[in-house]
């Protein structure tokens, strides 16, 4: 391409040397610079191209190669002048000359560059007959642009039947014959190239015998021309000298060669041993690594295998389990081949929600921690489980390494416990109400009794410093008060110790109906000199299961109650009723009695001693006997009253 | 026979024998001109109501049980309380009972009319002494 240059350069600025090298020579065309630009141009986009513009200008470069080329060569060939020649410029020294055709590129350079166009469509062919075609018309123009070349050297004169060939300028042969080298490179593995690429010992042979017999024939042919022509030898000994000279220079090559090959095959040896060494060296180190695969591998195993917490390996895409551990058959139930192969929702391990929960989990964060998870193994027993996950890539395939600890234990460990709590709660809420009855029971002892006893301490001490005998009958008289005050407080005090004691008291199948009218029968004269009302309606729930005695004591003290604070307005209507509620056997009794004011009395209201009536059989006792007697069995009773309106008690006798 | 305290007690108590203790005590060592008694916390309450205008009726010192049926000691100063600003005379109020339960006596301190809190039995000598504490 630059001798292309350089020959436009010459044309355009008219300077000879850069028309042609040795004057008197064939010089070069303006068209055949220009086709030199385009075959390099040509041959630069051919290796270079990567895109559908380079290509395009790389077609459109070609052509117009070959066509000047053509029409070049069709002009000698069918003798007609289609006006290309001097286009461009005009070929002064050759009209000087008077030679034909002035600015006509030679046919030989034309046909070359012909060849050269066509071989540069066909390098870039996918077919490999067409690339073979180019290869060899690229080897062609070579031989031509050669035999020219040579012939310079050779000094074969220009008027010699050697005219094709020697009307190529000596620049223009050396351009076409790169540029055909070059192009020829491109497919190196066809035709002539084949021979000096490549890194076989031929192909080394092969470059570096060749350049030097190209040297050394062209040398021993232009020394023996050169004597033939001075007359210094007859052709005959000539052709001898030729034939002596190729021999010795045979030799010489063949020595040449032999030294070459036999270090190369030194080399080669060398070569073979040292790939030996090595091969050996990567023996052992394999065999190393082998070794401690081997050993980290026994040491997974063994991790996998003795591990008391369940590890799975699943398959992410379709959940099949790959490999498990002794743990988790241990745990689930399963032997290996029921969960081999399988996938947790075949076998109902865990659930669809949770599996979708633990694949993107996974695909978020790539790990699960600690997921509380209740599994599902053989035969539907249900684990609880703690189960952390990762994702685990092994020969390209991507699975869940899943670890699954057992706490199913703990978990029946912690509802023990909690069941132990709960009933220690039940436990200690009875526990206060018992406390509360003690403090309660301190109380009344220190109230009743002390009382009593500070006034005899008094008593006593007047009754010594009395003087007269109607002082200290009078003094007397109080002291019975009191000692009677104490017995019956006593007593009451003993009643309800008694009722605390013994909670375990025997239940029994009681009927309201028949504990009732034995109440009413006691009761009789009461009921009858009150005037009083009483319906019952047990039919919800006629039965109790309760000790006789309390279910006695209970209905006694709240029927007797209802007459005792009747309202003097009214004639006393008392209602019992039983029914279920919440599964829980509730006993009501109503009255249309004096009522109680409860917002001054709820406190005291089941108090020992608490009377809420001037009247004179108020003991403060009835109630408070019936609720010790209601707490003691585990039940309640509570109190609904509005003044002079009435009262209605709501016993429930086993409160859950 | 000296002359007696110009004072009028009034004693709030079920207990018959305490009344009947008491008074002896009291007139015994002349400690009071007039001695009220009150088996209740109503009965009192409907005396003060009815006397509220006659300071010459109103007691100077009451002593309060807490433990009495009807209306105990709690229930007799929440009326009370709101009944004191219709007094004139000045009353100073003892607690005396026999409760021994530290609630009660918290719950006394924290009552502004109540002086002090006295346990039974309470002997004629803490009497006079209360009673002596007045006059100064």
């Amino acid at each position: 391409m630059l001798l292309g240059v350089s020959g436009i350069l010459g044309w355009l600025l008219n300077i000879d040397v850069l028309k042609s090298v040795f004057p008197n020579y064939a010089t070069m065309k303006f068209n055949t610079a220009l086709c030199l630009i385009l075959g390099g141009t040509a041959f630069l986009l051919l290796i270079k191209y990567n895109n559908h513009f380079l290509k395009a200008i790389f077609f459109v470069v070609t052509v117009c190669l070959g066509c000047i080329a053509l029409v070049s060569f069709s002009q000698g060939v069918f003798n007609y002048n289609a006006g290309i020649d001097q286009l461009f410029v005009t070929d002064y020294a050759s009209i000087a000359k008077g030679l034909p055709f002035p600015g006509r590129m030679s046919p030989s350079t034309a046909i070359c560059f012909s060849l050269i166009a066509i071989s540069l469509f066909g390098v870039d062919s996918k077919s490999i007959t067409y690339r073979k075609i180019a290869q060899y018309l690229l080897h062609l123009v070579t031989l031509i642009a050669f035999i020219s070349i040579a012939g310079y050297l050779l000094k074969v004169p220009y008027s010699l039947k050697f005219s094709f060939f020697s009307s190529m300028a000596v620049h223009t042969a050396t351009a076409i014959l790169l540029l055909s080298a070059a192009a020829s490179a491109i497919n190196n593995d066809l035709g002539i190239t084949s021979l000096f690429t490549g890194t076989g010992i031929g192909n080394i042979i092969a470059r570096k015998l060749f350049p030097r017999m190209i040297i050394i024939l062209i040398a021993a042919g232009y020394v023996s021309i050169e004597l033939q022509r001075k007359n210094y030898i007859s052709p005959e000994f000539g052709v001898i000298l030729s034939t002596i000279t190729f021999l010795l220079i045979g030799l010489f090559l063949i020595r040449n060669t032999l030294t070459e090959m036999n270090r190369l095959d030194i080399k080669r040896t060398e070569a073979e041993n040292e790939t030996q060494q090595l091969n050996r060296n990567l023996e052992t180190i394999v065999l190393g690594r082998t070794l401690a695969l081997k050993q980290s591998n026994d040491r997974f195993l063994k991790i996998f295998n003795a591990n008391p917490t369940g590890v799975t390996l699943s398959r992410l895409d379709n959940g099949k389990y790959a490999d498990v551990n002794p743990a988790i058959l241990k745990i689930l139930g399963y032997e290996y081949d029921e969960m081999i192969g399988h996938t947790s929702s075949e076998l109902s391990t865990i659930t669809m929600e949770y599996r979708e929960h633990l694949i993107n989990t996974l695909n978020n964060h790539g790990y699960i921690k600690g997921d509380d998870v209740t599994l599902r193994g053989k035969n539907g027993i249900l684990k609880h489980c703690i189960v952390s996950a990762e994702l685990f890539e092994d020969e390209q395939e991507m699975y869940i390494m899943s670890f699954i600890y057992d706490i199913t234990d703990r978990k029946v460990i912690e509802n023990n416990l909690q069941d132990a709590k709960d009933k220690l709660e039940v436990l200690t809420d009875k526990l206060t109400g018992q406390n509360k009855q003690l403090l309660s029971f301190a109380h009344i002892i220190s109230h009743n009794l002390r009382s009593p006893v500070s006034n005899l301490n008094l008593l006593m001490h007047f009754y010594k410093e009395s003087v007269s005998q109607e002082d200290k009958d009078d003094l007397w008289g109080n002291f019975e008060t009191v000692i009677t005050h104490l017995n019956t407080t006593l007593d009451e005090l003993l009643e309800t110790l008694k009722i605390q004691e013994d909670t375990a008291k025997e239940r029994e199948e009681l009927s309201f109906e028949k504990t009732f009218n034995a109440v009413k029968d006691i009761l009789i004269g009461q009921i009858m000199e009150s005037n009083a009302i009483i319906t019952v309606d047990f039919s919800k729930a006629p039965t109790i299961f309760y000790p006789k005695i309390y279910l006695e004591s209970i209905l006694m003290n709240l029927i007797s109650n209802s007459i005792k604070y009747k309202s003097p307005k009214r004639t006393p209507e008392i209602k019992l009723t039983s029914e279920i509620i919440d599964g829980e056997t509730v006993f009501t009794i109503e009255d249309n009695g004096l009522g109680i004011d409860l917002q001054r009395h709820s406190k005291n209201l089941f108090g020992l001693r608490k009377t809420f009536h001037r009247h004179s059989e108020a003991k403060g006792l009835g109630l408070f006997i019936t609720k010790i007697q209601i707490d003691a069995m585990g039940g309640e009773i509570t109190a609904d009253s509005e003044v002079d309106k009435g009262t209605k008690f709501t016993i429930i006798f086993n409160k859950g | 026979m000296g002359m007696s305290k110009p004072f009028i007690l009034c004693f709030i108590d079920d207990d018959e024998v305490y009344q009947y203790t008491v008074t002896r005590s009291i007139k015994a060592h002349k400690l009071a001109k007039k001695i009220l008694i009150f088996g209740d916390g109503e009965e009192a309450m409907w005396f003060l109501t009815d006397n509220i205008a006659n300071n010459e009726n109103l007691p100077d010192v009451i002593f309060l049980d807490i433990n009495m049926p009807i209306m105990d000691g709690w229930q007799f100063l929440e009326e009370y309380v709101k009944l004191k600003p219709r007094i004139s005379k000045p009353i100073t109020i003892y607690m005396i009972t026999s409760s021994v339960d530290p609630v009660d006596y918290e719950n006394a301190k924290r009552i502004a009319e109540i002086s002090d809190y006295l346990v039974k039995p309470v002997q004629p000598e803490m009497l006079k002494d209360i009673i002596e504490s007045l006059e100064c």
